[in-house]
């Protein structure tokens, strides 16, 4: 999933036809318009309000003066990436209005509350109007009116306030989103609609429809490099760092260790990079390696590719790194496991073919090690 | 017996002459799966592994009369091959392709759905019913045909799962793997009862993941079961709000977690497995206790 900033989110409602209020990021040119203006931390995160995030100004000076304070800002434990000044808009009404995928529905839904600007998870369920659309059928006027009467508006509103509602499907489907929100919504004093805020989600699977659409890099330098060796990186705080074959067995290692009462420093999923052979796998371990794991856990079950490429990657990255290797233990199973064996034979590791019990050797050496 | 594929059933690979197509195909002739054509259009005509290609789905349907179709295309087509296979006709289709977009996947679902079609995935890792028919990502020889129906959202902890009841002298009827996509066509709600009207399935067991609430609804359905359920849910140390390789195993809200999904899943009467090596010994014990 790609998360957009509110910036980006409001130009992806901007191109999709939604008023924002105009905008721009500090630094960048002099403040959009005449005063007053919204000076707001730039952050993937919620409560930006009540951290002191997003401030009022009047003047340069105090957009200045904010910026300053925002800037240094952690919120939820991320750092404010950037800061955006925007024109503060008179408000009439607020409402909340999102669109997104859900999931266990297998539908797109359309949420509306008559309150917006609050956090959506702390309004009363009953207070909030759910519609899904059949994505073979798309949106029907039936289903934009029971929104819009949900949002609980005045008749003289309902025209600008079932645009917004159509919009809003349109940019969800259109932009491959998973989650369009707008809270709030807002009419100001000219009665226009306009979006003052924006949660975006992307899916990133989508990629292929936009093609102007960059990934936006995300997670640990340890994971972000692992997407660029084609792999999935999870970066822990434990002892033992572990690669496996297929998500679920990346989840299940986890569970054994843990519950055989270890640690996991790092999981790595090969995620379908086996046919690069034995020297990308070497750079995934040394990869690996940076994470400074006790022990090196290899966990593979392979029922089509060869066991062997992996054997003689793993041997490759012990003799590459000479003594500086923590002690490897490989639980294989699969196609070509004799040879494999062959291969590892030669070079320092413990080999089974026991999930139990590989988990339970990595972890008596991971505390053999942390003793030492 | 077995559910939903059979020595009976009628297979097309869509996307046949593809690496990946052309790999499935080839296990399957050599190991007696009923493989009866393959898919690709402008490669009508010509064969793979013995079997002929069509250009079209409602070509390939009309010449063999297939019923069920493994689709292997890239994910920018999948939208398009499982719509063209759901109207030929298809009354199953596995497809194998990850990366599809979610909002193609809610489409494809909602009309595989509406025309009462089996749609496993995307991102499945296929069924297979051992020593039947095999449209699966697993090795036949690394399945035992036996009395113990699996479901499952993974394709590897299969491997794990199958090895723990071989260990005590289990085989599977049938092995259904969901996909690990959050938006995926048939569900654990669609696939137990179906284990349960089978007369050669003594006993269930069901993989979950963190994410989602389809265990929830798995819940729901083991209540009204006659057959002992066993469930593993891995992921129960899964840190959330990382991706752990599945888009749909993102754990967010605490109730998707793995334990909160165990608690529902002990509730509703089936009995849970902590770890997944211990899969097999637990319905050794259970189902001799029973017996």
């Amino acid at each position: 999933m790609i998360r957009l900033l509110e910036f980006e989110g409001k130009e992806l409602l901007k191109k999709n036809g939604f008023a924002v209020p105009p905008g721009a990021l500090h630094g960048v040119g002099a403040p959009v318009g005449a005063g007053p203006w919204v000076v707001k931390a730039q952050v993937l995160t919620g409560g930006r309000g009540k951290a002191g995030g997003i401030r009022f100004a009047d003047t340069p000076d105090q957009i200045e003066a904010h910026a300053a304070a925002i800037a240094g800002l952690t919120i939820n434990g991320l750092r404010v990436q950037e800061i955006y000044v925007e024109q503060r808009v008179e408000v009439q009404r607020e409402f909340y209005l999102a669109a997104m995928v859900d999931r266990d529905r297998g539908r797109p839904v359309i949420l509306a509350c008559a309150e917006g600007g609050m956090d959506i998870e702390s309004v009363p369920r009953d207070k909030i109007v759910e519609c899904t659309v059949d994505p073979l059928v798309g949106l029907r006027d039936y289903t934009v009116n029971a929104v819009v009467r949900g949002l609980g508006a005045d008749a003289s509103l309902a025209p600008a306030l079932a645009a917004a509602v159509r919009r809003l499907y349109a940019t969800l489907v259109a932009e491959d989103a998973e989650l369009v929100e707008i809270n709030p919504l807002i009419v100001d004093g000219a009665g226009n609609v306009v979006a003052a805020d924006a949660k975006v989600i992307l899916d990133e699977d989508a990629a292929f429809r936009h093609r102007d659409r960059k990934a936006v890099p995300d997670g640990t330098p340890f994971e972000m490099q692992a997407r660029e060796l084609e792999v999935i990186g999870i970066e822990l705080d434990g002892d033992i760092a572990a690669m496996m074959n297929g998500a679920g067995m990346t989840m299940a290692t986890l569970d054994q260790i843990t519950a055989m009462g270890g640690s996991v420093r790092g999981l790595v999923e090969l995620h379908g990079v086996m046919w690069r052979g034995a020297e990308h796998i070497a750079k995934v371990i040394d990869l690996m390696r940076t994470l400074k794991p006790r022990v090196l856990l290899f966990n593979v079950y392979f029922q089509f590719r060869s066991l062997d490429t992996i054997a003689e990657g793993i041997a490759l990255a012990i003799g590459q790194a000479g003594g500086d290797m923590p002690p490897v233990v490989v639980r294989m199973r699969g196609v070509r496991e004799p040879e494999a064996r062959a291969i590892l034979e030669k070079v320092d590791c413990f080999v089974t073919d026991d999930f139990a019990t590989a988990c339970e050797k990595a972890i008596a050496l991971s505390k053999a090690a942390k003793e030492n | 017996m077995s559910i939903l594929l059979s020595e009976k059933s009628r297979i097309l690979i869509q996307g046949i002459t593809g690496a990946t197509g052309r790999a499935y195909a080839e296990r399957m002739i050599a190991n007696g799966t009923p493989l009866v054509g393959g898919i690709t259009p402008g490669k009508a005509g010509q064969t793979v592994a013995g079997v002929p290609v069509f250009d079209t789905a409602a070509a390939a349907v009309a010449a063999t009369g297939a019923d069920c179709v493994l689709s292997s295309v890239r994910n920018s087509a999948a939208l398009d091959a499982v719509c063209e296979v759901v109207e030929a006709g298809a009354r199953l289709i596995v497809l194998y392709t990850e990366n599809v977009p979610v909002h193609d996947a809610m489409k494809m679902v909602a009309y595989a759905r509406a025309k009462g079609c089996f749609l496993m995935g995307p991102n499945s890792a296929g069924i297979i019913s051992p020593g039947k028919a095999n449209l699966a990502d697993i090795t036949d020889s690394r399945t035992r045909p036996g009395r113990i129906g699996i479901v499952s959202k993974s394709g590897t902890l299969t491997y794990e799962v199958m090895d723990s009841l071989h260990a005590f002298g289990f085989g599977e009827s049938s092995v259904a793997c969901l996909g690990g996509d959050p938006v995926v066509g048939t569900t654990y709600a669609d696939i137990l009862p179906l284990y349960d009207a089978d007369p050669d399935t003594d006993a269930i067991v069901l993989v979950g993941e963190p994410g989602g609430s389809m265990e929830y609804r798995a819940a729901e359905i083991v209540r009204t079961l006659g057959k002992p359920v066993f469930a593993y849910i891995t992921g129960q140390y899964a840190p959330a709000e990382k991706r752990m390789g599945h888009a749909g195993a993102v754990s967010g809200a605490g109730d998707t977690t793995a334990m909160a999904k165990m608690k529902a899943l002990a509730d509703a009467g089936a009995i849970v497995v902590p770890v997944v090596t211990a899969v097999g010994e637990t319905v050794a014990r259970h189902l001799a206790e029973a017996a």
